[in-house]
């Protein structure tokens, strides 16, 4: 049984060594959201470093003082980030995120959960 | 055949790309819950003028950092029912929107839902505290025109001998954002530190390549800031630039010289895994870049007042 960690915003847990996030319905991420989230999830980790399986499809809008902190201080203890959703806007959104905010550390997009988990296997 | 729906959407992204053609680019397209492509066009298009408002008005000030200046955008006073009964030429201007439909009408009628929740939190604290002050980002919308976001101060004013107070709610033109001040750090103060008045910084960004190459340099160093950065003569030379353009180029272009923007970047990372792990300094040190603790310590010390270990007490602590 897993143990999962249920905050304001979003919901963590750790299973077969990837760090599972899941938003939480949030209409407008902002700068305020992002440090809390970003803090939740070091604390999650205790200390280890993990690749992360990241859920956004609860993220309706985004300011973007807050996804530049999501890009830069998200990847605090990752390895690698792989971005799960499957809406019609999220290619636009995460497309723009990636050219703008640039993420530090390897990001993709993935519509299917087994595939982004292949991807965060290589960082394991 | 399009529905009355999409003609509506459609018709929103011209009107904001018709209002940026006019430089017009703090207005947003309301969101709405549909999931397809013409959505998809509705975030790309707020993304871009939330994008441009923010980095034409940096670049706009690059070579003049003693301008830069906070002022008044929009006024409005309210009387105690919330009522508008006074708003500057600013507000008919920026909500395009007549006199007779603003007057008399109650605030939270000019927000967008989104901040109609936002507003009747205040107005409980306004009705509670006699004297209250706040500042919260709000979105302006009348009738379904795009939405106006700012950043307002909401003040209420005692008047001598009235016995009702008055609402002032005023909105500024933001200060520069980039990435690099999401923390806040005050913009007058490093205006004053970094450019002093009798000495002007050389004009090195002539063109687009050169802004390329400086912010190439800029994630670079952020990639890696847990590894020692080269000299700026062979950092310059690894991105196809010289010492003096990396050197003055990165001043005029982020405000601060490359050394203290890395021990800047390595010291909010550091504060924030002692804030949030339990790691030993020495690893946090190590995890940031710094050579020695006793490097680390000084510089962090230097910054936030007190030793990493002292950082750690309070904020677990509070």
């Amino acid at each position: 049984m897993k143990d999962i960690y249920d905050t304001v915003y979003a919901k963590f847990w750790i299973h077969q060594g990837i760090l599972h996030c899941i938003y939480k319905e949030i209409e407008f991420l902002d700068l305020a959201m992002a440090q809390s989230i970003v803090r939740e999830r070091i604390q999650v980790q205790q200390d280890i470093s993990y690749p992360i399986f990241c859920d956004l499809r609860g993220v309706k809008n985004s300011e973007k003082s807050a996804r530049a902190y999501l890009a830069k201080n998200g990847s605090v203890l990752a390895k690698a980030v792989a971005i799960f959703d499957d809406r019609c806007v999220a290619e636009v959104m995460l497309q723009f995120y990636f050219t703008k905010s640039k993420p530090l550390v390897p990001s993709k997009l993935f519509n299917d959960y087994q595939q982004a988990i292949a991807f965060l296997q290589h960082y394991k | 055949m399009l529905s009355e729906l999409d003609k509506t959407r459609i018709n929103n992204i011209c009107r904001l790309l018709l209002a940026m053609v006019e430089g017009k680019f703090s207005f947003q397209i309301e969101r709405n819950n549909i999931d397809d492509e013409i959505e998809s066009l509705v975030i790309l298009v707020n993304l871009m003028a939330e994008e441009m408002n923010q980095t034409l008005r940096y670049y706009s000030q690059l070579n003049s950092p003693e301008s830069i200046l906070q002022f008044v955008q929009m006024v409005f006073i309210l009387d105690h029912n919330f009522q508008i009964i006074h708003v500057n030429n600013d507000v008919i201007k920026n909500l395009n929107t007549d006199r007779k439909n603003i007057i008399d009408q109650s605030f939270i009628q000019i927000l967008s839902p989104a901040s109609k929740s936002n507003w009747k939190q205040i107005a409980n604290n306004l009705l509670l505290n006699k004297h209250y002050e706040v500042n919260q980002k709000l979105q302006f919308q009348i009738d379904n025109n795009l939405i106006k976001e700012a950043i307002c101060n909401i003040t209420s004013v005692c008047h001598k001998g009235a016995d009702q107070e008055f609402i002032l709610v005023t909105s500024f033109q933001s200060k520069t954002q980039s990435q690099f001040i999401e923390d806040g750090l005050n913009l007058d103060h490093r205006t004053t530190e970094h450019f002093p008045k009798q000495k002007k910084p050389p004009n090195i960004l002539k063109n687009a390549h050169d802004i390329r190459i400086i912010t190439s340099i800029h994630d670079y160093i952020l990639q890696h800031l847990e590894a020692p950065l080269p000299s700026l003569k062979i950092l310059a030379h690894n991105f196809g630039t010289n010492e003096y353009k990396l050197k003055y180029g990165f001043k005029q272009l982020y405000h601060i010289t490359v050394f203290k923007f890395l021990i800047d970047e390595r010291l909010k990372k550091a504060s924030l895994l002692i804030e949030n792990t339990s790691l030993p300094m020495k690893r946090i040190a190590v995890l940031t870049g710094f050579k020695s603790i006793a490097h680390f310590s000084k510089v962090f010390k230097k910054k936030y007042g007190c030793s990493p270990k002292t950082f750690r007490r309070l904020t677990t602590s509070s």
